[in-house]
């Protein structure tokens, strides 16, 4: 554990045993962004970044029963058979992009593959306009890095999906009486609570964190395990030799480079966690790429072992009742 | 991923980097040694 003053202090947890447990113990360790303590009148902010996002992120920053019912709305469509189902459109996608460089003898592993690849396949399984990807990517990028002109580009996209999502809420009934099956938004779309539909704005921000969840996580991790296996030929030739070590090698590009760095909670209730007492109001970061990296659990953690056989075990989804939904998708087996 | 990563070892398996057009996007990597941080406080 470690700890920094920075905005408004909070506690860097950086053990895979106690970020694991964290994560687990949803109750004392909350989401939500607006917690009210009994010591502390007045709201708090809470949420699952240090700083707080400027967009809530969902279902993401909610807790229960208000988090699960909202990813039940939306599980079915990340369960591993709907995944499966799916796989021979991401087969498409996949030789489609490779397609298009093959011929040429060079490939920017960034341009041609990790940006386009996640945005392409984010819209496509959650049914959103597929031409609008390199814009979306763009801004999803920027708001990951921080970058200048950040807000503004994630405004622009939140207003731009806004008004996407409105018209997909026109043509709804139109694609179910053509008996078109329900993509993810529209899943959301046609959903309802207490016997209203879910607000434009709710499901907007449903899928905006989808999107955020699936695409700059991707990139990075594509283009990181193409970098690394370029440099590391005698891996990469083990690989082709045998194909059925990618799956694990897959989970151990995932841990050794884990895209996510980091998320956080608000502790709700008095707990000790590392050998700290915390008392309620306090904020935790989750370092889960330091968890991954933790010899305790995976030894020698600097190695890339392609076939470690406990390199599932990674945080890089997160464990426990906010498990990335996406994970199947990110990592089709 | 294990799509991806099967059909580029089929299709380019001998691909090599240039190494000066890579770190377009930066690598963070995380340590479990807290020596340089403040430690936290135990109450």
């Amino acid at each position: 554990m470690a700890h920094s003053d920075r905005h408004g202090g909070f506690h860097v947890v950086t053990r895979y045993a106690d970020v694991r447990r964290v994560l687990h113990e949803p109750a004392t360790f909350a989401c939500g962004r607006e917690l009210e303590f009994a010591h502390a009148p007045g709201r708090r902010t809470g949420g699952v970044t240090v700083p707080i996002n400027p967009v809530r992120m969902g279902m993401m920053e909610l807790d229960p029963p208000e988090s699960q019912a909202y990813r039940r709305l939306v599980a079915p469509y990340f369960s591993p058979k709907a995944i499966k189902e799916y796989q021979p459109r991401l087969a498409e996608i996949v030789t489609w992009l490779v397609d298009r460089v093959i011929g040429t003898g060079r490939i920017d592993f960034v341009d041609d593959l990790s940006n386009p690849l996640p945005a392409l396949v984010s819209l496509d399984y959650f049914g959103l306009p597929l031409e609008r990807w390199a814009d979306y990517a763009s801004a999803l990028h920027k708001a990951a890095y921080r970058e200048k002109g950040s807000a503004r580009a994630v405004a622009e996209l939140l207003a731009d999906l806004g008004g996407t999502l409105a018209g997909l809420r026109v043509t709804l009934p139109e694609r179910r009486a053509e008996g078109a099956p329900d993509t993810v938004v529209d899943r959301l779309l046609g959903a309802e609570v207490d016997g209203a539909p879910l607000p434009d704005e709710i499901v907007t921000e449903m899928v905006f964190m989808l999107l955020n969840g699936g695409i700059d996580t991707s990139t990075a991790l594509i283009a990181s395990m193409f970098g690394h296996l370029g440099a590391h030929p005698a891996r990469r030739a083990e690989l082709a030799a045998d194909p059925t070590l990618v799956p694990t090698a897959v989970d151990e590009m995932l841990r050794y480079f884990t895209p996510g760095t980091g998320v956080a909670r608000t502790v709700t209730a008095p707990v000790e966690l590392g050998g700290v007492a915390l008392r309620p109001g306090d904020r935790v970061l989750l370092a889960l790429g330091s968890a991954n990296n933790d010899p305790e659990m995976f030894p020698d953690p600097d190695d890339v072992r392609l076939d470690r056989d406990n390199n599932s075990k990674h945080l890089a989804f997160g464990s426990g009742i906010h498990r990335c939904l996406g994970a199947f998708l990110a990592r089709p087996r | 991923m294990t799509v991806l990563l099967r059909e580029v070892l089929r299709r380019m398996p001998d691909y090599a980097v240039d190494e000066s057009k890579v770190a377009r996007y930066p690598t963070i990597r995380w340590s479990t040694d807290t020596s340089r941080c403040r430690p936290a406080s135990p109450g």
